[in-house]
């Protein structure tokens, strides 16, 4: 009697260990993104409509998993290291951050892609600058080092320009809107916030990437540290469940005001998205997977950086990427053939 | 004699809020740089982000009490420690001075990779802003005690901890003082200027920062307003507050 | 002078001369001993860096090791990089100096020599000279652009406060006595300007310059940082984008460098003029 006992113990033990070890979940999940100031704890993109619609909470709903979402000015570099010192788990960021960091040595791995953001030029009203084109000599301005430095060389390789026919300025946002109205700069390639100077008068919009779509657009990726993503694999999983809920709910016409007010608790004002987003599909645009279009245009992006010098070592997007977690949520939802897989837009490497 | 009533101070800046007025109130000049003045003395009580620059000053004041109490507190600790021990002026000395000439802004990028991007490094920029005036003047001081002091100390034998007490403090308390009012003002620049460059958070900096990444103005110019109140309001208490605790000091 | 020393050594001083305290103290001359004291400090802050590079305590983005942090400064050197910025920032420098310097000079005197001057501008004047640099970054952004103008400017107002303060109140302390000699001996205002105002207030008109070039060096790293599209600063500012924290070590210290070299030509400035023209207090 006493063995069967023993043995039947034992079987408990092993299976509640086992269970248990199946289960394993963070006390909290660090989320992090880029932001806008005045010190509100919300963001844009698809991180702001899993956190807003409570997406990702509902993954976790009966675990003792608290979340916080944490939103960062000067994104890039401050996540970066965020990422590096363990303070954030999940971020979601620009495609060069990313790329700045991974080739950096930060253990990352690309869960998801955030969406695609439209990129504008904005020049003086007073000069005659109607397109790209018009731009050769000219002073423009951008924000090295971010993806709107690289969809400023798309945007120039359209036009049959180069990098050389401009003379670049490199200025973050504030200062661009400084420099365009005090005349410093003639134009600048940079995201809805240049808008504001549209608004005043000061300047008018030349270039909208809405025109090309996503192959030109700003784009990033839900990145996940590697150590958590072995630590808790399943956590992981809910994630990106979350997201792909996220993503869908977004490709729905009907959710787009919605949306719209979800991301303007971020701070920005709400012209801002309609500017960005009216007329694009959101469903096309917040599509999450990690296919061969979005490694085709990360792998762009690193030849990009590496061609300006702004990376020492080289990455292999295949590893990088953990596609998987998002083609299981989408498995498990039924929406496999709710975007359909995007061909690569260049021959991989 | 009405005119004696008017100091002769206020004559320019009230010129310059007349031309203000007059000129860009009305319209007359539009430039970005130029908001009308009702509307920038409005904005902290109607606008919704005008209001939050109370709540950003109180972020600010909090921080740089805190930052400065740890940095005064290690710079007088560290400046008597090294004052008192001549090994140790020649090892601390020169490292600290080295150190102080690398203007303190350049180690925000560092800050920030070390301590993150949070109120952490904020109060440690701020404090390593108030350590060093606070250490060399408080270093200087301990070194200026007359020999004649330490002589009557060693020759009545007062132990170590009595002639800190009874000699060393009292005896560089001006020193000290001096240096802690110079540091509150680098303190105060510290507080606003890691808050600018960091971004995050709330503080005068921040709200500065963020003002010109939606292109107010106005919001700007009200931070500049409150920066320079600030570290006059900080001034004037540290004037007072010394001027009870050493009468006999002169300006 | 033992009875001094052997005091000056601080609290608990031995009654024992100091040599039996510490044997090696008669065996290496004064100023080795002090050079060897001087870099024990740093020798063991960069030991400690290399040892916690080595075991991996910090992850290396965080704290690049000491080693790729000398390959770096290398390879800026060599590529031009380094002395380029250096060289900018010097001439952004130069150019402030002498736009704040004679303006600074100027205003400061009159205001030392007009009390209605004095009484009307000096007010506004505190309250400007109040807001530090980096408030009127934003305000001077808009008006001058982001181009040199700028940076100069900047640098030049940096410069301006402490000549301005320190001129006029150099003026104003000129002894009464040798404003009298002048009255007495009926001196044009020009030669009193020229022959007794500013050599007797040279000392103090110095001291202002001293303080002057040491603000513009700070304010020249913060345009830099905030504003400008190279130089050191904005070097320091590229490698934290580009998570490549080793630039900006070498940043941080050419600049400490750099303040040093200035800090110490200043000193020996400052010590020779007062040689050849005794201060007046």
């Amino acid at each position: 009697m006493t063995l069967w006992k023993h043995l039947a113990a034992f079987a408990l033990a092993t299976a509640a260990a086992f269970g248990a070890h199946a289960q394993a979940q963070p006390e909290t999940i660090r989320f992090g993104g880029f932001g806008q100031g005045f010190g509100q704890p919300h963001g844009v993109a698809l991180l702001a409509i899993a956190q807003g619609k409570g997406f990702i909470a509902d993954e976790f709903k009966g675990t003792p998993v608290k979340l916080s979402f944490e939103y960062f000015t000067g994104t890039g570099p401050a996540i970066n290291e965020a990422i590096a010192n363990n303070r954030l788990d999940v971020a979601q960021y620009g495609s060069l951050p990313n790329i700045i960091g991974k080739a950096g040595g930060l253990p990352t791995r690309i869960l998801a892609s955030y969406g695609y953001t439209t990129v504008f030029g904005l020049a003086r009203k007073d000069l005659e600058v109607n397109s790209f084109k018009d731009l050769k000599g000219r002073k423009v301005a951008v924000a090295k080092g971010t993806v709107l430095h690289w969809a400023l060389l798309k945007a120039l390789q359209d036009n049959g320009l180069t990098l050389r026919d401009i003379q670049l300025v490199d200025l973050k946002t504030a200062d661009q809107l400084a420099a365009l109205s005090a005349g410093s700069v003639d134009a600048a390639v940079g995201s809805s916030s240049l808008l504001t100077l549209r608004d005043k008068g000061v300047g008018k919009v030349f270039y909208s990437s809405k025109d090309q779509g996503a192959k030109a657009s700003g784009f990033g990726g839900i990145l996940v540290s590697e150590t958590f993503e072995k630590q808790y694999p399943d956590a992981t999983q809910r994630i990106a469940n979350g997201l792909v809920k996220a993503a869908h709910w977004l490709g729905q016409e009907a959710n787009r005001d919605e949306a719209y007010r979800i991301w303007t608790l971020s701070g920005m004002p709400y012209q801002a998205f309609k500017d960005d987003y009216d007329g694009v599909s959101l469903k096309d645009a917040f599509n999450p997977r990690v296919d061969a279009f979005l490694l085709s245009q990360y792998d762009d992006a690193i030849d990009f950086t590496k061609d300006n010098k702004l990376i020492r070592n080289d990455i292999d997007v295949a590893k990088w990427a953990a596609p998987q977690y998002v083609e299981n949520a989408l498995r498990a939802q039924g929406l496999q053939t709710y975007w359909t897989n995007r061909a690569a837009l260049v021959a991989r490497r | 004699m009405a005119e004696a009533r008017i100091p002769p101070g206020a004559w320019l800046p009230l010129a310059i809020g007349a031309a203000w007025l007059l000129l860009i109130d009305t319209g007359a000049v539009a430039h970005p740089l130029m908001v009308p003045l009702h509307e920038v003395l409005a904005a902290p009580f109607v606008d919704e982000q005008g209001r939050q620059i109370w709540s950003a000053a109180a972020s600010s004041l909090v921080r740089v009490a805190l930052g400065f109490l740890i940095g005064a507190s290690l710079g007088i600790a560290v400046g008597v420690a090294v004052g008192l021990s001549r090994p140790a002026q020649l090892a601390v000395a020169p490292t600290v001075h080295g150190l102080r000439q690398v203007a303190l802004f350049a180690w925000i990028p560092l800050l920030t990779a070390w301590f993150g991007n949070g109120d952490l490094v904020k109060i440690v920029f701020i404090s390593i802003s108030t350590f060093f005036p606070v250490f060399l003047n408080t270093e200087q001081g301990v070194r200026g005690i007359a020999p004649a002091y330490r002589e009557v100390a060693a020759i009545v034998r007062l132990g170590p901890w009595l002639r800190l007490r009874r000699l060393v403090l009292p005896a560089i308390l001006p020193a000290v003082l001096t240096g802690v009012e110079l540091a509150l003002l680098t303190a105060w620049i510290g507080t606003v200027g890691s808050e600018y460059a960091i971004g995050t958070g709330r503080g005068i900096g921040a709200y500065l920062a963020t003002a010109r990444d939606v292109f107010r103005m106005d919001l700007v110019l009200i931070g500049v307003l409150v920066m320079a109140l600030g570290g006059y309001g900080l001034s004037r208490v540290a004037q007072l507050l010394f001027l009870r605790l050493i009468p006999w000091r002169t300006r | 002078m033992a009875a001094l020393e052997h005091l000056a050594g601080g609290v608990g001083a031995s009654p024992l001369p100091r040599a039996a305290a510490w044997p090696w103290r008669t065996a290496l001359p004064a100023p080795l001993r002090r050079l060897l004291l001087a870099l024990a400090l740093p020798a063991a802050i960069v030991a400690l860096w290399q040892w916690a590079a080595v075991r991996g305590w910090v992850p290396p983005q965080i704290l690049p090791a000491p080693a790729l942090v000398w390959d770096t400064f290398l390879e800026l050197a060599r590529g031009g990089e380094l002395l380029e910025g250096f060289l900018i920032s010097l001439q952004r420098i130069g150019s402030g100096l002498a736009l704040g310097g004679p303006l600074g000079l100027a205003l400061g005197i009159w205001l030392g020599v007009s009390a209605r001057a004095r009484s009307h501008l000096e007010p506004t004047l505190r309250a400007l000279f109040a807001v530090p640099t980096l408030g009127w970054i934003p305000i001077l952004i808009l008006i001058f652009g982001i181009d040199e103008a700028l940076k100069v400017i900047v640098i030049a107002k940096a410069v301006m406060v402490p000549v301005v303060l320190s001129t006029s109140r150099g003026i104003r302390n000129i002894p009464l006595a040798y404003l009298e000699a002048a009255r007495v001996l009926r001196l044009r205002p020009w030669t009193r300007l020229t022959r007794l105002t500013l050599p007797a207030c040279l000392p103090t008109v110095f001291s202002g310059f001293r303080l002057g070039l040491s603000h513009a060096f700070i304010a020249l790293i913060v345009v830099e940082m905030l504003a400008a599209t190279e130089g050191i600063g904005y070097m320091m500012v590229w490698g934290r984008k580009l998570f490549q924290l080793d630039i900006v070590i070498v940043g941080i210290v050419v600049v400490g460098v750099a303040g040093c070299v200035l800090d110490l030509l200043l000193r020996r400035l400052e010590r020779g003029l007062s040689r050849w023209a005794p201060g007046h207090g």
